[in-house]
């Protein structure tokens, strides 16, 4: 199966240039719908993102420069598709297992759909009235409309 | 030289609304590119002063004081803390989370610098208003 070589060191980096690991409360870049980063921006190019932007900018900077996804959610996910990630079952971001796993919520009437990596229980992300940061994998809004997952790689060291 | 000296009590929401009024108050002072580098150096060392500070006390206040000089903004944050010395910080580990706040704050800024005064504890960082090579 299909794996990307992520650099565990450079993606909490990346995440600490994105947020505070100590406050929830406090996020270096906003959410805001169709803003995105510049690839390789560091630190990153603009204080607001969306999802599929984040996930983008993070996953190209981790990978250092390696792996560039397409933009937007529902591409990203025909991306994963169309690379040969395994897809497995949501349930499984329970597990710390160290790999990184990618989750899909397709569009729906009225509303847009978004994309979030999860490692150990947590996932990374940047989500609508907060922004870049990461919650529990079963945060509701999350589990209760997940339509697809993937893992994106072997366990990280 | 201007100044500004704002406190605010330990909390999660305090936290976040000082590092926002100082990133209000400094943005019309620097470039633009350099702005997300300050506000993150300015979070990171606001964050650390409440969580291992002031042990997210909310009795215990976190005070900022910023000065603007011509080429550079000083912002000192003083909490209640113990202290630490910042060359015993251990470089961040691969698989582990913790250690890159100072070091991407260090990143972040033309300078950081930590010391003791007045029963108090002060992380000092100094950010330049312009790109070097501008």
């Amino acid at each position: 199966m299909k794996t990307i070589p992520v650099d565990r060191a450079e993606l909490v980096r990346l995440m600490k240039l994105s947020f505070s690991f100590a406050s929830r409360a406090v996020t270096y870049i906003k959410y805001l719908l169709g803003g995105k980063l510049r690839m390789g921006s560091d630190p990153p190019s603009a204080n607001a993102v969306d999802c599929s932007g984040y996930v983008r900018w993070l996953i190209y900077g981790a990978t250092h420069g390696q792996t560039l996804m397409p933009d937007g959610s529902w591409y990203q996910q025909e991306w994963c598709k169309s690379q040969g990630f395994k897809r497995t079952d949501y349930g499984h971001c329970i597990l710390h297992d160290s790999r990184l796993r990618i989750a899909f919520i397709n569009p729906r009437a009225g509303k847009v759909g978004h994309v979030w990596v999860i490692i150990n229980g947590q996932t990374i992300e940047s989500y609508g009235g907060h922004g870049a940061g990461r919650r529990a994998w079963d945060t509701p809004a999350l589990i209760n409309n997940v339509s697809a997952c993937y893992v994106l790689t072997d366990v990280l060291t | 030289m201007k100044r500004l000296r704002i406190a605010v009590d330990g909390s999660d929401q305090a936290v976040r609304v000082l590092r926002h009024m100082v990133l209000q108050a400094i943005t019309p002072l620097i470039d633009p590119c350099l702005l997300m580098g300050a506000g993150i150096a300015i979070g990171e060392i606001v964050t650390n002063a409440w969580v291992h500070g002031d042990g997210r006390n909310p009795d215990k206040q976190i005070e900022l004081c910023l000065r603007i000089q011509p080429d550079s903004l000083i912002v000192q944050v003083y909490d209640y803390g113990p202290g630490f010395d910042p060359c015993s910080l251990p470089e961040p580990v691969p698989g582990q989370e913790h250690g890159y706040g100072v070091y991407v704050t260090r990143q972040s800024v033309r300078s950081l610098k930590y010391y003791r005064t007045e029963g108090r504890f002060c992380a000092q960082l100094v950010i330049n208003r312009k790109e070097k090579n501008a």
